[in-house]
């Protein structure tokens, strides 16, 4: 610990300076007198006895120096002198420092914001004990095609898993719960018994399911989360034992989970009830979420091979209600599932801010080096003096860093504001949100930053300032003398590296942007104005068949139909952009040969208004009637796409067709065609669909959403609709209330998002940029004054003279731009899955923003030239 | 800034004479320098640029102390005293000492 007492001596010698002086002082004092009077004892006179005794300590000053050196604040004292002599000379230029510090604060704040939000979303481990043995498994039978698995598969899953690891199942589902002021939708995830030791975490107070309890004939239990239990149990203890009415069975409460416990999903459930499973009559359909642990030491490679044996004996066992020789299981990482495409995006945003960063310490490199040549004269002094070029260098680069600590301080702040707006533009559906928080590892990212930033512009100038040539600065005087030519170059250089750094960020914002808009030019295939969506879970236990649920739904929408203020009325069981159900079928006329997997397209019940509610248009044959119910024969409506892949040149009204591996049912027949509609988002491709009458498909019966075409604000109908539905059943509670136009923009967020920020930062380069250049064009016209003099005093135009300077700014900017252009076409590969109807080398983006660019370089530099034109050619020369 | 310029066999040794000096009881800073050359027989005569910064890097090191007192004469003279910690360095410092004179007088004394 002795170094810890020599820092403490060191600061108190900083703080008490003169104290320890002093006390030297003082003491040599002493010795001194002592040796002068021992000299006169000697028989010295008194005058030589004391110059003797000084004589011996030699240089006094050194001696007090050296003593300095060891008691006083040494390298501490030093840097605090740098410290208190760099705030001097910022605060002596605070335009200077204003600009630099909010440069700074800028680049540092956006990459610790977008820094944050990495952070939490894909670096930080999954909260659950040893994450990495955990697997989502699903099911798939193309590199494209993935979903879940059936009540079959997992059964089968569970038996022989456990020789490795073991599975759990969950399925999400909103629920009813009643027995409170009004019936109320509480998210739920239903999960079998080993759900929450897979995870590894338990409930904080009762227990977590133990097994067998998922079994149909045992009582229903259910664990819910730490919010539900403030909300709706009061925070109560007695909480345990108590019965939920959901969906109108009573579950027992046996566990509460720990405050801060997130599931592994984006539903981010409140509840957890237990998934009872029946045993299956076929395989399908595949509606259950699977994940896994394996046991230590089990590699995730082994659990793979091992689900496709298990995927094997199961398909086979099951091979008559479906055959696919082309499925199997696969597992993916529980983060990576979960994280899913969203890394792309912030890893694009963390590069683009990464490169603002840079931008930034660019430009604060410029404004030091151009300072530098204003100080040459003062090191030059320094140095004639005896600083040594280490000292020096240490001192400028003290100054750098205060800059840096005072730029990452308010970049800190910037940050934490940032979060917050990040937060609050990003979509709902970035998973693990909640995990972003402004965290010592964020500090310390921000400190990093700050560190890296203060080295790439405080030591680059610094280098170039500590010229050992004394010489020519401390002659010229400090005034009109030309430029050391190599810095100048530097200088220079910087301006390329800047526009070759806003480039690739400008054609990204670019990109996204065009993007964006195209996106929202899609036409989605349906009018999405004035439409009101509901939907209305019907608990099982009430509806038990669904012949009720369907007699529910036939009443609840001729009384809505009614409303005033209601044009249209309709059911489905998913609305267009939210994404649902896929089928496969079978036509007639061309059977599916053994071993190839059926066709798959979307599959959507609707009621006979559906497409007059939603404006889809009829291309051939006819719409479903309200004759086209459970005794007439099956019939279907095909989109557009489904009938030119599957029915190329034909007429595909009157062909039949079979869906869901249902061989005994009777063939369903072809109706009508209608307009393609983008069930599954803008962004995604047409993918063929079918649609078939809630009358005669009755599957999702009990999950149907209510679409209403109105003619006022669709939103200030909610209470109407409440009391109709109510008034026929008063359990019931309406869920998801949103309107088309939301749903649209919801299908928008993440290219929004991308778009909007990527936009912003873009905009931060490209104002860097500008001034960048501005600076570096201004400073050489101010240098050249007497040159720009002595031309116009020879002759030349002034058109001569606006040209020399903006040529100056045109050559940098253009090579800056040549190599910006290399680099995008080089990264603008990683922005391909993001991006929608543009190609990531559009020329038209890449066009514009070069111009842009350009243009602004013009612009920048036209200033300055103006100014040149402006010089007097006297002034400049009497200036000498 | 001033560098080191002694190497560090030599001060090494000039901190051992300063503690042994100072083993011998509490001392100024002259005094320090008055005993050694007195023991030595006038042979080490420590000059004073280089007594005080020894006696500062010594006390640093923890292994003296100082403090302000009244000398002989009755003036004021900051006094040094070894520490418990100074002693035991003192007899580290005796014993590589020794180790070191032997073996040179070993390689002076071949013939």
């Amino acid at each position: 610990m002795a170094w810890l007492k020599t820092l403490a001596a060191r600061l108190r010698a900083v703080w008490n300076t003169d104290a320890v002086h002093q006390d030297i002082d003082q003491e040599m004092q002493f010795h001194i007198r002592m040796r002068t009077q021992e000299n006169i004892e000697r028989g010295m006179s008194p005058e030589d006895a004391r110059r003797d005794a000084e004589q011996r300590f030699g240089n006094t000053g050194r001696i007090k120096d050296m003593g300095w050196d060891v008691r006083g604040g040494g390298w501490l004292e030093t840097l605090w002198q740098d410290v208190r002599y760099g705030a001097r000379m910022l605060r002596k230029h605070p335009g200077f420092s204003l600009m630099a510090i909010l440069t700074l604060s800028l680049g540092i704040g956006a990459n610790t914001a977008i820094f944050s939000i990495v952070n939490g979303v894909l670096l930080r481990p999954l909260p659950y004990p040893e994450p990495d043995q955990l697997d989502f498994v699903f099911q798939q039978n193309s590199a494209m095609n993935r979903f879940g698995v059936s009540v079959a598969d997992f059964q089968g899953m569970e038996k022989e898993y456990a020789k490795i690891g073991s599975v759990a199942a969950s399925t999400n589902r909103a629920v009813t719960l009643t027995g409170g002021e009004r019936p109320e939708q509480i998210k739920a995830t239903f999960v079998t018994a080993a759900y929450f030791k897979i995870l590894g975490v338990n409930p904080a107070s009762g227990r977590a399911f133990v097994t067998g309890e998922d079994r149909p004939d045992k009582e229903p239990v259910v664990v819910i989360s730490h919010g539900f239990w403030e909300r709706h149990m009061a925070g109560k203890t007695e909480t345990i034992g108590q019965r939920l009415t959901l969906d109108g069975i009573g579950y027992t409460v046996v566990g509460i989970m720990p405050q801060g416990f997130v599931a592994p999903s984006t539903a981010s459930p409140e509840i957890w009830p237990i998934l009872q499973l029946q045993t299956p009559k076929r395989r399908g359909p595949f509606t259950l979420r699977v994940i896994a642990r394996r046991n230590a030491g089990v590699s995730e490679q082994q659990g793979q091979e091992e689900l496709q044996r298990i995927a094997r004996g199961v398909f086979a066992q099951w091979a008559h209600t479906f055959p696919d020789a082309n499925a199997t299981y696969v597992s993916t990482p529980l983060k990576q599932a979960l994280v899913g495409n969203i890394g792309t995006t912030l890893l694009v945003l963390f590069g683009a801010v990464g490169c603002v960063l840079l931008l930034a310490s660019v430009n604060v490199a410029n404004l030091l080096l151009a300072r530098a040549s204003t100080r040459q004269q003062e090191i030059a002094i320094r140095a004639a003096l005896g600083a040594s070029r280490f000292r020096l260098l240490r001192q400028l680069f003290t100054e750098s860093l205060l800059l840096a600590v005072l730029g990452g301080a308010v970049g800190l702040l910037l940050a934490v504001w940032g979060v917050d707006m990040l937060l609050a533009l990003s979509p709902d559906n970035i998973p693990r949100l909640d995990q972003v928080k402004v965290d010592g590892w964020v500090m310390g990212f921000a400190a990093l930053g700050t560190f890296l930033s203060c080295l790439v512009f405080g030591l680059v100038p610094g280098l170039y300032s500590v010229n050992p040539d004394l010489g020519e600065p401390l002659k010229g005087g400090g005034r009109g003398s030309a430029e050391v030519p190599g810095r100048r170059r530097l200088r220079d250089l910087l301006v390329v590296v800047e526009f070759a750094l806003a480039l690739p960020l400008l054609i990204g914002a670019g990109l996204m942007i065009n993007s964006f808009m195209r996106l929202q030019q899609v036409k989605p295939g349906f009018d999405p104005d004035h439409l009101l969506t509901v939907q209305l879970p019907l608990p099982s236990q009430k509806y038990p068949e669904e012949e009720k649920a369907a007699n529910f739904h036939k009443e609840m929408m001729r009384r809505v139909q009614m409303l005033p203020g209601v044009s249209s009325a309709s059911i489905a069981t998913h609305l267009p952009m939210e994404g649902g159900n896929t089928n496969d079928f079978v036509l007639e006329i061309r059977p599916t040969p053994p071993g190839k997997s059926s066709e798959v397209a979307e599959f959507t019940s609707v009621s006979p208004e559906y497409f007059h509610t939603l404006s889809i248009p009829l291309l051939k044959g006819r719409y479903f009637t309200e004759q086209d119910n459970e005794n007439a024969p099956p019939v279907m409506v095909i989109s557009e796409t489904m009938a030119k892949r599957y029915f190329p040149g034909e007429d595909p009204i009157g062909m039949r067709i079979k869906t869901g591996g249902c061989e005994e049912c009777p063939w369903t027949t072809i109706v009508g065609v209608v307009g393609d509609v983008k069930n599954e988002g803008l962004s995604a491709e047409i993918e063929p669909a079918m649609y078939c009458p809630f009358t005669q498909e009755s599957f999702g019966i009990r999950m149907m959403t209510l679409i209403l075409r109105t003619d006022a604000d669709p939103a200030s109908l909610v209470p109407s609709v409440r009391r109709e539905v109510n008034s026929i059943d008063p359990d019931l509670a309406l869920a998801n209330i949103k309107t088309m136009d939301q749903l649209m923009s919801e299908s928008l967020g993440q290219s929004r998002y991308r778009g909007v920020l990527l936009g912003i930062f873009a905009i931060v380069a490209l104002t860097l940029a500008a001034v960048g250049i501005y600076g570096v064009i201004a400073y050489a016209v101010n240098q050249r004054t007497h040159e720009i003099g002595i031309r116009i005093a020879l002759g030349a135009q002034k058109r001569d003279i606006f040209r020399l300077v903006v040529w100056h700014g045109m050559i940098l900017s253009i090579i800056g731009v040549v190599i910006g252009v290399g680099a995008s076409l080089a990264l603008t590969r990683f922005l391909t899955s993001l991006l929608y109807g543009v190609s990531n080398t559009d020329p038209a983006t890449f066009t514009g923003v070069v111009l842009l660019l350009i243009g602004v370089a013009l612009l920048a530099c036209s200033i300055p030239a103006r100014r040149a034109m402006r010089v007097d050619p006297m002034i400049a020369l009497r200036h000498e | 800034m001033v560098t080191k310029t002694k190497n560090n066999l030599l001060q090494g040794t000039l901190d051992m004479l300063v503690l042994k000096a100072l083993s011998l009881g509490p001392m100024h800073g002259y005094g320090v320098g008055q005993r050694i050359q007195q023991i030595s027989d006038d042979v080490l005569r420590v000059e004073e640029g280089s007594l005080y910064p020894a006696l500062y890097r010594i006390e640093q090191q923890g292994w003296i102390e100082s403090e302000w007192g009244v000398s002989d004469n009755n003036q004021q003279a900051k006094f040094y005293k070894l520490t418990r910690k100074g002693r035991k360095q003192l007899q580290v410092e005796e014993e590589n000492w020794g180790r070191l004179a032997g073996a040179i007088y070993k390689v002076m004394a071949t013939t």
